[in-house]
């Protein structure tokens, strides 16, 4: 049934899906859930440009998607750097981190 | 073939194709300086060939796109001169030639932005233009780890961006039956479907979030202040401007009859974001604690003064907001080169104390960003003021005069800005922690002259610009 | 040697002779009499200019064109030629005294001094010789820049701020409004160019001139109109050689010429349209004149005290500039403006000089110090008299004629009111000046005070004599200049 629905409205779902990841990729605290949010956001307009325009976007289609999925990996890079470095990956610890790092500059700086 | 007739058929793929790979082969170079050296080959050779069909006066069907992508270009091997010494000073020798060959390659995504025709290669060269700076900027988390979350806010609006972009271009083919961004195609259409319409209204906000226009343009201002200095032309300059030009040639497509009464809301909607900007950028920039970030937020108070002007419509909006488009890029890579001139000698950043009495130490520089300084307020006979009087005038003939106020609301809130450069950089002393200039000033040499070579001197004689800048109006809105 | 040449070098020379004192700074004999030369140059040039405008001929150049339409030109006139005249002459005395001063008090920087000076002549002379609003704007910013090193010599933290508010400021106003109000200028007039009888006429609706009235005025913050009137009490405390330049030759004296230049070559008769406006303004000049008059009682300090007499002496001209012409009759207010200027800045000049005379012989300009300095220093206090009376208006010298003429304009209008303010005004100037320079010269000097005070130098000397001198020469020559200006007195269309 799902599948049949899918079929039928993939579209308003797939503008559902892009509305929401952008939302969760805005609002969220955590840097996983915007990247995750982000991220479906990302399918959810290829898959609105290869429903729409099958044949003339398959080419430049498949080369938005690989360099989004470059943007993807890098994100999860950054993400496990900053976990590493502020001890966490959500946005209050990364604030916290970066106010002691202008905090110390300050202290050095007249 | 002759050698002129292949490059105008071809120069602009060559130049697109020729830097990726350049960049490609420059990222596995093992020695620096001959990285380096390739850098500044290629870079050098892609403005002569931008520039050629503009100095022959043979800018072919797309006088904007040509205009756009020579004076990227100019600014892009300015920088890349520059690159070398600097990124010395901030990465080891295994990173320099990685620096190096992104730059490149965002060089290429960003002229590819600059010459798409068509909404797909646009929305590629976009998404790969932003991948590229947030890699760029990725690099400076070697060094610190605040630059972290600025990469990663890079790497969201890429995404972001992206998706609405792709979404968008889906819809846009779906309302007109064409990718074409110069609108011909859909003109056979009745009239533009509602997709259509949501998808051109999808591609405006995925440019206007690329190019750091306000309210997006957060994220621009965090990567310039942390991407590394040798790159930071490229990143904060190059990419924004080439995401705006795209912006532009997406606003005249909205303009087309074909989407009927619904152009006078892209219209107003363009003029409303640019007052945001404008209003956005001047705040900001008054406040700004780093100097690439006051750069950032100065480029965007100039986006959103180009946008009203663009709103404002006609050619002579458009003239004008071509005109802000450049005095902002030469304005904001004074700066760039100014703050990479007085960087501490240690750390990441370009705090505006890094400024201070920089007069004494490096006059020219401080010459330089004294003239930019004078071109954000507009001042006379700089580029920067004929930008300035022509969108003024684009909009009182428009009769808003709610536009004209918020550009000189920019002038008055740049001359405190302007102020303060001028007051730290000649009034300062240089505070002792941050230690002396670094060395390696005369590589920035020709990035700076660029940049007030061109303020001053199409300040004093605007004729030329002014001539390109019509050209392209006209081609762009199809007026004869 | 043609009028374009003469043009060409009134901008060029100061220029020149800035560049030349930033590089020849040293030895400091070179650099003075480079310094003085170039002034003298200059005033030479503008006094040969003035003397073929007075035979009539008239030229334009054109130096750069940004945009078409758009002209940086200069252009000779009557008006022009004999403010820039004026102030060329008061800037070689100027240079002669900046020479003293910098010996004297043994300065660090004594070429950037020059060189600025030099650069701020060379603005005020091309606002003065402005053909259009466009190069008028362009030389005032410039005017704006140079000026504020001047108010801000000597590395004083107060200093460095009330130079820093006054650059501020008149950028601010020169972009927020009189840049607004220049191209909306162009937008309907067509053309930016100043032309007798004014451009504006049949252009602007009746809102429109009042709004830009209001634009203009309020962007020329050199005019020292309330609040703008800050920049001029608080730069007091510069160096007295940058306060006469500042005071008497240059910034203010520009805020007066331009709020005049804009009513009679832009608005003309147009000036009636904008009644609301004019008159709003006129308000506030009679009221910032009043109450200025009346702050300088306030002040022990006699420079500071200088300084509101000059916001007071500046309305004067502003007050002129809107009593603009009646129906088809005389242009008794534009006319009384000019005349006003003129006597301003030799009275001015005259009274800064002899302040920063007595301040390098005695150390003090406070009004208890003053007291029986005057008959150990006769010449300077003899000309320090002299621009007293000359701006308390005291007949026959130069500062009475612009106020009866102003009153004459006043009446014309019905705004007897301003007339009797500028009066009210000239009494107070008397009060606030003639009382100190009567302790001077008749009090005791108290006992603790040396038999004779350190004399000032004859560099500091010769030109306060010789502001005095002008002061009082104006009162011959004030009949040639008042038909020299006569284009604007019968300045109707």
């Amino acid at each position: 049934m799902i599948v049949a629905l899918a079929e039928r409205a993939h579209l308003p779902l797939a503008a559902l899906v892009l509305v929401a990841g952008l939302a969760l990729a805005a609002g969220s605290r955590d840097l996983m859930k915007r990247l995750l949010g982000a991220g479906a956001a990302t399918i959810a307009g290829a898959a609105q440009l290869v429903s729409l325009a099958p044949e003339a976007a398959a080419g430049a289609g498949l080369a938005a998607i690989v360099l989004l999925l470059g943007a993807g990996a890098l994100g999860v890079v950054l993400i496990v750097r900053m976990q590493e470095a502020f001890g966490g990956a959500d946005a209050a610890r990364i604030r916290k981190g970066l106010d002691e790092d202008a905090a110390a500059l300050e202290a050095e700086a007249p | 073939m002759s050698a002129l007739v292949f490059i105008d058929a071809h120069g602009g793929a060559l130049m697109v194709f020729g830097l990726m790979i350049v960049g490609a082969i420059c990222t596995v170079t093992p020695a620096p300086r001959t990285a380096a050296t390739i850098a500044v080959a290629a870079a050098i050779a892609a403005a002569a060939l931008a520039t050629l069909p503009i100095v022959r006066g043979a800018a072919g069907a797309d006088p904007l796109g040509a205009g756009a992508t020579a004076l990227l270009a100019i600014v892009a091997a300015a920088a890349f001169i520059a690159a070398g010494p600097v990124l010395a000073r901030e990465f080891d020798r295994r990173t320099r030639p990685i620096a190096l060959g992104l730059a490149l390659m965002a060089l290429a995504a960003a002229l590819a932005t600059t010459q798409a025709r068509d909404v797909l290669t646009l929305t590629v060269a976009l998404i790969a233009g932003g991948l590229l700076c947030a890699c760029l900027t990725s690099l400076a988390v070697l060094r610190a780890r605040a630059s972290a979350p600025a990469a990663f806010g890079a790497v969201l609006t890429t995404l972001c961006a992206g998706a609405l972009a792709l979404a968008g271009a889906g819809l846009l083919y779906a309302g007109l039956g064409a990718f074409d961004l110069a609108g011909e195609a859909a003109a056979a259409h009745a009239g533009a479907a509602r997709a259509g319409v949501v998808g051109a209204a999808l591609l405006l906000v995925a440019c206007a979030a690329l190019a750091g226009v306000a309210p997006a343009h957060g994220w621009a201002a965090d990567v310039a202040a942390h991407t590394p200095h040798g790159a930071a032309a490229v990143v904060a300059i190059v990419a924004r401007v080439a995401a705006f030009v795209a912006l532009i040639r997406l606003h005249t497509l909205t303009q087309a009859e074909v989407f009927g009464p619904l152009s006078l809301g892209f219209a107003y909607a363009t003029a409303g974001l640019g007052a945001i900007g404008v209003a956005a950028g001047s705040i900001q920039a008054i406040g700004a604690s780093d100097a690439r970030r006051l750069a950032a937020h100065a480029l965007t108070a100039q986006f959103g003064g180009a946008l009203i002007a663009l709103g404002a419509g006609g050619i002579d909006g458009a003239i004008a907001a071509l005109f802000v488009i450049a005095a902002g890029a030469m304005t904001a890579l004074a700066l760039i080169v100014g703050a990479a001139a007085a960087r501490p000698q240690l750390g990441a950043s370009a705090p505006m104390s890094a400024l201070d009495g920089l007069a004494r130490q490096r006059p020219f520089v401080a010459a330089g960003v004294g003239v930019a300084a004078f071109g954000l307020t507009g001042a006379p006979l700089t580029l920067a003021f004929l930008g300035k009087w022509l969108s003024v005038e684009a909009a009182l003939a428009r009769g808003w005069y709610w536009a004209a106020i918020a550009v000189v609301a920019a002038s008055f809130a740049a001359v405190f800005v302007a102020g303060q450069l001028v007051e730290r950089m000649y009034f300062r002393e240089r505070p002792a922690q941050i230690g002396p200039t670094p060395a390696g000033a005369l590589a920035l040499a020709p990035a700076l002259l660029t940049a007030v070579v061109t303020t001053l001197v199409f300040g004093w004689n605007g004729a030329a610009p002014l001539e390109a800048a019509r050209v392209a109006a006209r081609a762009m809105l199809g007026a004869p | 040697m043609s009028i374009e040449t003469l043009l060409l070098l009134a901008i060029a020379a100061p220029l020149a002779h800035g560049v030349l004192l930033a590089v020849l700074n040293r030895p400091p004999g070179l650099r003075d009499v480079v310094h003085v030369g170039g002034a003298i140059a200059l005033a030479t040039i503008c006094a040969m200019l003035m003397a073929e405008v007075g035979a009539g001929y008239r030229g334009r150049i054109v130096v750069a064109e940004p945009l078409p339409d758009l002209e940086l030109a200069f252009a000779a006139d009557p008006l022009g030629v004999a403010f820039a005249t004026v102030a060329a002459g008061l800037g070689a005395l100027c240079a002669l005294y900046t020479a003293g001063w910098m010996r004297l008090t043994k300065d660090k920087a004594p070429a950037r001094f020059m060189a600025f000076s030099a650069l701020a002549l060379a603005a005020t002379v091309g606002v003065a010789l402005a053909a259009n609003l466009f190069t008028f704007f362009v030389f005032y910013e410039v005017l704006a820049i140079a000026t504020f090193p001047l108010l801000a010599h000597g590395g004083d933290r107060a200093r460095g701020r009330a130079g820093a508010y006054y650059l501020v400021l008149m950028l601010a106003l020169a972009m927020g409004a009189l840049l607004p109000a220049i191209v909306w200028t162009g937008v309907v007039a067509g053309t930016l160019e100043f032309a007798p009888g004014g451009i504006l006429a049949g252009h602007v609706s009746v809102i429109g001139a009042n709004v830009l009235l209001a634009l203009f005025v309020l962007g020329i913050g050199m005019a020292a109109l309330f609040p703008a009137h800050r920049w001029l009490t608080l730069a007091s405390g510069a160096a007295a050689p940058a306060a006469a330049l500042v005071f008497a030759v240059t910034a203010a004296s520009v805020g007066g010429f331009g709020v005049l230049r804009i009513a009679a070559y832009v608005f003309g008769p147009v000036l009636r349209e904008a009644s609301v406006a004019a008159n709003a303004v006129l308000a506030l000049a009679t009221i910032t004149l009043l109450g200025a008059s009346l702050a300088a009682f306030g002040r022990r300090n006699m420079a500071q005290r200088l300084s509101y007499l000059c916001v007071a002496q500046l309305c004067a001209v502003t007050i002129g500039a809107m009593l603009g012409p009646v129906g088809e009759g005389l242009a008794a207010g534009w006319f009384a403006a000019a005349l006003q200027l003129v006597a301003y800045g030799a009275a001015t000049a005259t009274l800064c000089f002899a302040l920063g005379a007595i301040e390098a012989a005695s150390g003090g300009v406070e009004v208890d110090d003053l007291a029986g300095l005057g008959r150990r220093m006769p010449w300077v206090f003899a000309a320090l008299t002299l621009g007293a009376l000359s701006f308390a208006g005291a007949p026959p010298l130069a500062g009475a004629w612009p106020r009866l003429w102003l009153t004459i304009a006043a009446a014309d209008h019905g705004a007897l009111w301003a007339g009797l303010a500028v009066a009210a005004g000239a009494l107070m100037a008397f009060a606030a000046l003639t009382a100190p320079v009567t302790r001077a010269l008749f009090a005791i000097a108290p006992a603790d005070r040396p038999a004779t005070p350190d004399r000032a130098p004859l560099l500091l000397i010769v030109p306060t004599i010789g502001a005095g001198a002008l002061t009082l020469m104006l009162l011959v020559w004030l009949n040639p200049i008042a038909r020299y200006l006569a284009e604007l007195r019968g300045g109707a269309p």
